[in-house]
């Protein structure tokens, strides 16, 4: 259980839990608190002190916190699948989170992850390869959207978005 | 015993809608919209079969749950999807073989009844 649950918070050590967190309060203090008691829970403490240990798989994120790397968007599973065949990162909750928290905090929370991984300079990679935004649907058209706004574009085979 | 006057159909209705709903607005959660329902009390009575026959007569929600499918975020959980050599695919993604599961169906309404059911059911396991 306790490894599940460190697993899961992996996304919040490789995407900034703090700054997930303060973005979320802005736009729905509920799902910022429920975020924060998951995420105090699994570091062992305190926000941004140091963590107790959280298993290999959370630590390898946590260590890359600040590097350039890959990131992984498109529909799920496809998008987690992908990542996890790469090594590369996701947005990804845990479900019983996810389920309670609104729209507004659900893109609050994915807008911060696009946001850190466009500071990073990630490599962008699409499980669900498209040639247009108009042929994505759904919160992957809004990620795709969002990067476009940010200046990246589709490369020519739809499996990536560059700059 | 469900409230007088409210049947399993009645239920069922507002929850082959909840994709819908859930998209619709931007302040209410899944999990809220779905214990406003009363499925959580009579989850028992509003089976596949009930669900099926209320997506029937609403075919334009099952996009709906596509899409709902496609936007979640989350580690693991149930997806639906379109599978163009099969019809219609429903799985668990639990991140190791052993974990998932597959199941395809060629009919888009028994598909959908059973993505919403295996939704709810974890939902309700959730409280």
């Amino acid at each position: 259980m306790a490894l599940a649950i460190a697993v899961g918070a992996a996304w919040m050590l490789s995407a900034g839990v703090p700054g997930i967190i303060a973005a979320t309060y802005a736009a729905a203090p509920k799902a910022a608190a429920i975020l924060e008691s998951v995420a105090s829970e699994y570091s062992g403490g305190p926000l941004g002190a140091s963590p107790v240990p959280l298993g290999a798989a959370a630590v390898r994120e946590g260590e890359g916190l600040a590097a350039r790397g890959k990131t992984v968007l498109g529909k799920f599973p496809d998008y987690v699948e992908l990542a996890d065949e790469l090594g590369a990162r996701r947005f990804n909750i845990p479900t019983e989170i996810w389920n309670k928290m609104t729209p507004t905090e659900q893109w609050a929370a994915n807008q911060k992850f696009l946001d850190q991984l466009i500071a990073r300079g990630d490599e962008i990679i699409l499980s669900n390869p498209v040639k247009s935004i108009s042929e994505a649907t759904g919160s992957y058209r809004r990620e795709l959207r969002y990067l476009m706004d940010e200046s990246f574009k589709l490369s020519g085979n739809g499996t990536r978005m560059t700059r | 015993m469900i409230q007088a006057g409210i049947t399993p159909e009645d239920i069922a209705d507002k929850v082959v809608r909840l994709s819908r709903t859930f998209r619709a607005g931007n302040e209410v959660s899944m999990y809220d919209l779905l214990a406003d329902t009363g499925y959580l009390e009579h989850h028992d009575r509003i089976g596949e079969d009930v669900i099926r026959k209320r997506l029937a007569l609403a075919p334009e929600l099952i996009s709906e749950w596509l899409i709902y499918s496609e936007d979640k975020r989350t580690r693991r959980g149930w997806y639906f999807r379109s599978s163009p050599s099969h019809g219609y695919e429903v799985g668990y993604f639990g991140g190791t073989d052993d974990q998932n599961i597959s199941m395809v169906c060629t009919d888009r309404f028994d598909a959908c009844a059973k993505f919403v059911k295996k939704e709810l059911e974890e939902m309700r396991g959730q409280v």
